[in-house]
């Protein structure tokens, strides 16, 4: 039982790890919540399960998802968040959310309302460690999401470009006075924060299935985890939603599961309260 | 004298168009019609209560849904387990909320921008899941049904009844115009103008030496107060209340208003709110198409008209004024004319 627990909270914290990733990386940048996020995890699910339809590989169908996240990503931006730059952010906020509202219809328009579960190659099967069984599904969850933490990391300080984004998030005038192109960088950090999103997306579908609205909630957490890691905070962002999903995944057991989404809702009134620089957040002095 | 003259003018105008707006159920017999004008009231109310604290503070709330849901389920509780009327259920829902806005404004209020939208959304959420999951008290997901409808008022021989909507239009009419005088009221005020410092500039505004933290606190708890009439309102005119009427997208329908409208302006408020409750119930004709509009709609307007409608009339009104005066200095006899006078 607490094995079961302990793997179920780690598979859940993974999916609030990668849809973390996409909150803090547009906060970095454009200092705002992007809050159609949770569209682009539903997307991604959605794309790939029209793909299985359509007979593809499974590994192509889950790669296509990927990169129709990404692309759904990198659209916001250019059609609408591009164009408010100078605007209040909380013009950006009300974009967001209208965003949100016309991706969960059109999803819904095309695909219907009713759940469908997404198909894995190793859902069926199960490893079997002493006496218990560990469905394959999540091992992969666990390994998928590890290799993209790595993968982001080496990018973020191996690569040029990995470095003009942190440029950007520390200055983006500054990093544009230096002749980087700041409209680029924000189109790749959109694109890799949707990716990372959409496949979380992706991972989900075959355990809690795929609907136009499965990204309320998982936005909510992926952008709770973000708070708590520290918002802007990369690696904070991971480790906190390994961390929330622990918590979730353990505190649903003592409390009723109805308000098991209130479990994240609290935490992040919690960390606001009592430290709103994340867990793993330096104090930022305000500047007058 | 023509200027006072005009004024006086206006407020005539002013006050027999809101006389004959108590009528309007004389001539809109549709009671389809009535009900959507019902609604947009009840959104204006919103939308007003909202727009203090965004428009004239500058503290932005994604929670306001949840202080109408309070309001709401305050009336429909007591309605329904100690048969309360409408009379007294709507003072207990107004301190209700208002309680609880205080609370939400005193933990929230400390954060910067960002950080009190999360936090709204936060407490947005936990009550919504608090009205779903409480069955014993909130009859879970499928609410509560069967609240009485407010009791007939006697004046005279005359006897004012609440049962229908053009019957309870009027009752709604008069408690808009009551936010709105207390609207207006506010803004005009001392404590006004410290918000509206406050909303152009927190620190010079400290600096002046105006209690930042107590006028914000204050000013959430009014709005939060606006909500909890407009959820007491809404409750004894739609008899029935159900968690999924308080979610967070009705948060975001009222700061959508608010945005719209153009915000810090009562005009802003009404517009804003009819603007988007006729949109979305002309949008019924086409059911599978309806969300995908109104968000493209949300979206559309929010990029062209970031300063909402009003901003958009003064924008018009500007230009035309400029070329008003650009036609006056191109004829040089009346401009002379004009200057020497």
């Amino acid at each position: 039982m607490f094995v079961d627990q302990l793997i179920n909270g780690i598979v859940l914290g993974s999916i609030y790890a990668l849809m973390a990733i996409g909150y803090t990386m547009v906060w970095n940048v454009l200092r705002f919540i992007n809050f159609a996020h949770g569209e682009v995890y539903m997307g991604g699910a959605f794309v790939s399960l029209y793909l299985l339809l359509l007979d593809t590989p499974i590994w192509l169908a889950y790669l296509g998802g990927v990169c129709a996240g990404a692309f759904l990503g990198y659209l916001m931006e250019k059609v609408v968040y591009m164009r408010m730059r100078k605007a209040p952010k909380l013009n950006l906020l009300i974009a967001a959310i209208g965003i949100s509202i016309v991706l969960q219809n059109v999803a819904q328009y095309i695909w219907g309302a009713t759940p469908e579960r997404l198909n894995s190659p190793f859902l069926s099967k199960n490893f079997t460690v002493g006496d218990m069984e560990i469905n394959q599904h999540y091992v992969f969850i666990i390994i998928l999401t590890i290799l993209v933490m790595i993968v982001l990391e080496l990018f973020m300080n191996r690569t040029l470009m990995g470095k003009a984004v942190q440029a950007a998030s520390q200055d983006i005038n500054a990093t544009q006075l230096m002749g980087i192109n700041a409209n680029k960088i924000i189109s790749i950090t959109f694109a890799i924060g949707s990716a990372a999103g959409a496949l979380a997306g992706i991972l989900v579908g075959p355990v809690f299935l795929v609907y136009p609205t499965m990204g309320v909630f998982a936005g909510l957490k992926g952008f709770t985890a973000s708070v708590m890691g520290g918002m802007g905070n990369i690696p904070g962002a991971m480790i906190a939603g390994l961390l929330l999903g622990l918590i979730e995944s353990f505190a649903a057991g003592f409390i009723s599961s109805g308000y098991r989404d209130a479990v994240a809702m609290v935490i992040l009134l919690f960390i606001l309260l009592v430290r709103p620089q994340g867990i793993f957040g330096k104090i930022i002095q305000q500047k007058v | 004298m023509i200027q006072t003259n005009k004024t006086v003018y206006r407020k005539f105008l002013l006050i027999l168009g809101v006389i004959a707006l108590f009528f309007l159920p004389l001539a809109v017999t549709n009671p389809y019609v009535m009900y959507v004008i019902n609604l947009i009231l009840i959104y204006t109310l919103l939308a007003l209560g909202l727009d203090l604290i965004v428009g004239y503070t500058g503290q932005v709330s994604v929670g306001h849904g949840a202080f109408f849901g309070i309001g709401a389920y305050v009336a429909a509780i007591l309605s329904k387990n100690l048969g309360f009327s409408f009379w007294v259920n709507l003072p207990l829902s107004i301190i209700v909320t208002a309680l609880i806005g205080f609370i939400i404004g005193f933990i929230g209020l400390k954060l910067i921008e960002e950080y009190l939208v999360m936090a709204t959304l936060a407490f947005g959420t936990i009550i919504w899941l608090v009205f779903l999951n409480w069955t014993d008290l909130t009859g879970g997901p499928m609410g509560i049904a069967g609240i009485a409808s407010p009791p007939p008022i006697k004046i005279g021989t005359f006897e004012f009844v609440f049962f229908q909507y053009q019957d309870y239009y009027p009752l709604l009419l008069l408690f808009v115009f009551l936010g709105i005088l207390v609207t207006r009221l506010i803004i005009r005020s001392g404590f006004g103008r410290a918000c509206t410092a406050i909303r152009d500039d927190e620190l010079a505004a400290q600096s002046m030496g105006i209690p930042v933290f107590k006028t914000k606190v204050m000013m959430f708890t009014i709005s939060a107060a606006f909500c909890g009439a407009a959820g007491a309102l809404y409750a004894h005119f739609l008899r029935v209340v159900s968690p999924e009427t308080f979610t967070f997208s009705m948060s975001v329908t009222i700061l959508t208003m608010v945005m719209i409208g153009g915000q810090g302006s009562i005009a802003g408020a009404v517009i804003g709110a009819s603007i988007l409750t006729v949109s979305s119930e002309v949008l019924r004709e086409t059911p599978e198409l309806r969300m995908i509009i109104y968000g493209f709609l949300i979206v559309v307007m929010i990029m062209f008209f970031p300063k909402g409608m009003m901003g958009l009339f003064q924008l018009v009104k500007r230009r035309l004024q400029k070329r008003t005066l650009q036609a006056a200095e191109t004829t040089p006899e009346k401009e002379g004319l004009s200057y020497e006078h």
